[in-house]
């Protein structure tokens, strides 16, 4: 069966991994933690239900692009911290290269227009 | 992205055993995040019920995420089917009738179907073990005035074809003999074939030990090479490998054993065997100088084709040859032709018209089987609307709700394939031990691409009829599937499909309770043809004198002379004679004669006569009824004095309005031949078969023509297989070496003449027996669900006054309907279709309107005693409940 599609104007699935993906650059985080960096760094332009995280926090894992681990928060909870793993970084670096290209290219595009 | 996925699976293996740990993960997760975006309201100063509330909101929909993500980490689909399998099992378990109906169906039509198949598929269509044996072709002698078309060949004909023939890479001649074996225990008698040198390699088989003959072997003095078979091998040899090179005694002659033969390989024609047994030793036959000369028929030939020669070119050629022959020697040739037959063919057919029958009837139970697993899944399609529109309505997909169904299909093929694979295996084995011995059908294998083939046509079609109605279901106006008691349109529909189904298994039941019962009527007709003599009470075997110790016919006279002497001697013995060939158990030999005083007929049309070389006591023992003139007198039996009593037939055909006490007539059986008196008529005997009608048959005394091996008869007060041994003993003192063979009664005999005809009747019986089942099954289906749907109707009926007996006739009338078109349809498709069984039939008509009547009166009242239930049922109904139950 296919995945469902996520709803229309929620986040792409790409943006929203791409955005996870750097949230953890700075280093390993619980899910609450990459929500509000979400948050902050695209000043609520991005508006994501927040549930919607979890599902693609756990695809990532589960592709390997992050590892897991449960750990004590801030707070002295116990709460489960991801970070990236080899190749998520490289996954990273790959599609910053990509939407680098394409910002570019749309910016050009809409410059000459 | 085979790392990833390999990634990916591992993942979820990791957790397969961990899936309680996985959910509370996640809940703690959820919950975390939850609480954190609570307390940061709070901190900006929501209040604290507000904070909870906007937390919530924000996060979305917790339970779609959380299920989303234990989603990931597990084998959905797989862990959906489980589900459904674990779903489908509840169903099956809460309806036990409907399941151990269906699968019963399915294993019946399965396991059946499948045990057939395999037994056609292994005794008609495997390939025989010989090097490209589409090209093996039987070669046959026929005489078409005598309706002959399996004739073994003459010597000198074979010769000839052989050297003149190029449309034949290769030829080989055969016939079949048995050898005394005195070597590796008791002195046995074994059927073994003398054969060309060049047989095997013909064949394309190679020894697994050992060599084949050379090209000299059997040359005079070059003869006595033997090889073994591989059972043989096995069971007198301990298969010892050092065998071969080692010299063994046969026959009382020494044999040096050459080779072992692969198992499985033997060459066995009935038509042209002289023992009626496979063998299980080979000798080089020695040509002799004599066999080019044109007399007498008695070897069997195979050829091998050239690649670029067909069949009708070989026969073409044969035909030639045949013109040559008859130019060469009219006397011996004319009326006579060649018939060649591809060996798959010839092997086969014997067996062929009863497999099919079979093939035939076990389609039919296969048919029937389906109709009745579609019924029933389409009744349970239509009594699970509501639930299908439940389902539907609280958001099941329609592949979700397709792929519940197909997996409850998918359940009941699995267990009723397993149910039906176990029965055909039991079956196999049952059928194997019916299978007449004159059949020669072997081994046996189970054919599994037939149990799965049947498997899936079961539950397709099953599946094919229970669909419809299911996405009707999920499709159509939920409203009106949900609403109580709503009666929807597919409902109507399905109960028409389901009827057709009823009519359709009457239709095909009677078919196969026609066929079977012809068959039956047949069998019975032929086992009450009187044989011509008494066959209760008579015990028979052969014993076979080696030409090393008895050498001079006198010998043998005196030895069989002797033996019958002390046999009479026995306590309960009332009489014994010899014979060399006794009915129902061989081939008998025959040949021309011709009649003193009489013009000598044309070339081809000369009469004539069975021989049968007999005991003084012969026609007493037998208790063949005397007609006119004596029998043979002690001193004829063993003085050569030239007189012969013949059958009725013989006398009436040849000597019409005459006396035949007196005439004389020649029979061409040796080499020279004396006009011989007759002095007797005796009742005609069936020697050929129950079903045959029987040919002139001239009995001559034994010492007219003596043969070294001979046939026992012995008529005894009781069971006559009790004196077996008492008989061994008196062999055994005049001789150690001596075997007895072909150890039978005479009922025993008579019994295996008509196994074919009881095989086949018995088996179709038995599968007309299953479908008479299923089809009453189906009809109760059909009448039941029909009494139930129209429940209500019954109650207000009955509210307004009618009685019971209304309401039994009404579902009465409807089951009366049903079996009447099933019948009237299955006795049209009875009457096209018996006529294919004529072949098979013995003194019954394929139209015989005794037994088509019969069945489907028999028919009628069992589709009636289906519909008792379902009437009581109905008759039951309570007003009130009915009426309130909507």
């Amino acid at each position: 069966m296919k995945e469902k599609r996520e709803n229309p104007g929620e986040l792409l699935q790409g943006t929203l991994d791409l955005l996870i993906l750097k949230a953890l650059a700075r280093g390993a985080m619980h899910g609450y933690g990459v929500a509000e960096w979400i948050h902050q760094t695209s000043e609520d332009v991005l508006k994501v239900e927040e549930g919607a995280l979890y599902p693609a926090l756990h695809r990532l894992e589960l592709r390997g692009l992050l590892s897991a681990e449960w750990g004590i928060s801030d707070n002295n909870r116990r709460a489960k911290f991801y970070s990236l793993t080899a190749a998520g970084r490289k996954r990273l670096a790959h599609e910053t290269e990509f939407w680098r290209r394409m910002s570019g290219a749309v910016a050009r595009i809409l410059q000459t227009a | 992205m085979f790392s990833e996925w390999q990634n990916k699976t591992w993942q979820r293996v990791k957790r397969l055993w961990k899936r309680s740990q996985l959910d509370r993960d996640l809940e703690e997760e959820v919950a975390f995040h939850l609480d954190m975006r609570e307390e940061k309201n709070r901190h900006m100063g929501i209040d604290v019920e507000e904070a909870r509330y906007a937390a919530r909101r924000q996060f979305g929909n917790a339970t779609n995420f959380k299920e989303r993500s234990h989603d990931m980490w597990t084998f959905k689909t797989f862990e959906e089917f489980l589900q459904d399998l674990r779903h489908s099992a509840r169903l099956l378990r809460y309806k036990p009738t409907f399941t151990a109906v269906a699968i019963l169906t399915l294993a019946v039509g399965i396991g059946s179907s499948t045990a057939v198949f395999s037994i056609v598929n292994s005794a008609l269509l495997r390939a025989l073990p010989y090097r490209q044996e589409q090209r093996v072709v039987m070669i046959w002698e026929t005489k078409p005035r005598e309706g002959r078309d399996h004739n073994v060949v003459s010597p000198a004909n074979f010769i000839y074809w052989k050297e003149h023939s190029t449309a034949f890479e290769q030829m080989a001649a055969f016939f079949d003999d048995t050898s005394t074996l005195t070597e590796g225990g008791d002195p046995e008698e074994i059927p073994s074939q003398g054969i060309s040198t060049n047989f095997f390699s013909l064949l394309g088989i190679s020894p697994i030990l050992g060599r084949d003959f050379s090209s000299d072997e059997g040359k005079p003095g070059h003869n006595h090479e033997v090889l073994l078979s591989y059972g043989l091998w096995k069971r007198r040899f301990g298969a010892d490998r050092s065998v071969v090179g080692k010299v063994i005694r046969l026959d009382g002659e020494s044999f040096l054993v050459v080779g072992v033969m692969p198992p499985g390989i033997t060459l066995f024609s009935p038509q042209g065997s002289l023992t009626g047994k496979a063998a299980q030793l080979w000798w080089p036959y020695g040509w002799k100088e004599q066999d080019g000369n044109p007399r007498g028929r008695w070897m069997t030939a195979v050829g091998r084709l050239k690649p670029s020669v067909s069949l009708a070119e070989a026969q073409a050629e044969m035909d030639g040859f045949v013109a040559s022959l008859t130019k060469m020697y009219p006397d011996f040739e004319t009326g006579w032709g060649v018939n060649l037959v591809p060996v798959h063919q010839d092997l086969s057919s014997a067996i062929r018209p009863t497999l099919l029958l079979l093939l035939g009837a076990v389609g039919f139970v296969l048919l029937i089987a389906c109709a009745n697993v579609s019924n029933l899944i389409l009744s349970r399609a239509s009594a699970r609307e509501r639930e299908i529109a439940v389902r539907s309505a609280l958001g099941a997909g329609r592949w979700r709700i397709a792929r519940q169904l197909l997996t409850e299909s998918l359940l009941l093929a699995l267990l009723g394939g397993a149910l039906g694979i176990l029965g055909a295996r039991w079956t196999i084995s049952a059928v194997v031990l019916l299978i007449p011995k004159d059949l020669h059908v072997s081994s046996i294998q189970m054919d599994w691409h037939m149990a799965v083939f049947a498997t899936v046509v079961s539950v397709m079609t099953g599946l094919a009829f229970g669909l419809t109605p299911a996405f009707d279901a999920a499709r159509t106006n939920l409203t009106e599937a949900l609403r109580e008691g709503g009666r929807s349109e597919t409902g109507i529909r399905g109960q028409r499909l389901r009827s057709v189904f009823a009519i359709a298994q009457i239709s095909l039941s009677l078919m196969l309770l026609a066929g079977a019962g012809l068959l039956q009527r047949s069998f019975v007709k032929l086992s009450s043809v009187d044989p011509g003599f008494t066959s209760k009470n008579v015990l028979t075997l052969r014993v076979s004198l080696p030409s090393t110790k008895y050498s001079k016919p006198n010998q043998y006279i005196d030895f069989f002379q002797q033996l019958l002497e002390q046999v009479r001697g026995l306590p309960g013995v009332r009489a014994a004679t010899i014979d060399n060939s006794f009915p129902l158990t061989g081939m008998t030999p025959g040949t021309d004669f011709d009649i003193a005083g009489k013009p000598s007929p044309a070339r081809g049309a000369e009469p004539l006569t069975q021989v049968q070389l007999v005991g003084s006591d012969f026609f007493r023992t037998m208790q063949i009824s005397l007609l006119k003139g004596r029998t043979f007198s002690d001193q004829e039996e063993t003085a050569e004095s030239h007189v012969v009593v013949v059958s009725e037939s013989l006398a009436r055909q040849y000597f019409p309005g005459e006396d035949p006490l007196g005439q004389k007539i020649r029979i061409d059986m040796k080499d020279h031949n004396d006009f011989s008196q007759i002095i007797g008529v005796v009742a005609d005997v069936k020697r050929d078969g129950l079903d045959k009608i029987p040919v002139p048959m001239s009995y001559w005394p034994q010492a007219e023509l003596p043969f070294s091996s001979m046939m026992l008869a012995v008529r005894t007060d009781s069971d006559p297989l009790a004196r077996v041994s008492a008989i061994r003993d008196i062999v055994h003192r005049m001789d150690p070496d001596l075997p007895l063979s072909d150890i039978a009664t005479m009922d025993q005999s008579l019994g295996e003449s008509v196994a074919r005809q009881q095989f086949g009747a018995v088996l179709v019986t038995i599968f007309a027996g299953i479908a008479l089942f299923l089809a009453a099954i189906g009809i109760y289906g059909v009448v039941s669900h029909t009494v139930s749907l129209r429940s209500r109707e019954f109650g207000i009926r009955m509210a307004l006054g009618a009685k019971g007996g209304d309401v039994w006739s009404l579902v009465f009338r409807h089951g009366f309907a049903l079996a009447g078109i099933g019948v009237l349809l299955g006795v049209v498709a009875t009457l096209a279709l018996t006529p294919l069984l004529r072949g098979l039939l013995f003194g019954v008509s394929s139209h015989d309107p005794e037994t088509i009547v019969i069945v489907a009166a028999f028919l009628m009242a069992v589709t009636l005693a289906a519909c008792l239930i379902p009437a009581y049922r109905a008759t039951r109904v309570d007003p009130i409940v009915a009426l309130r139950y909507d």
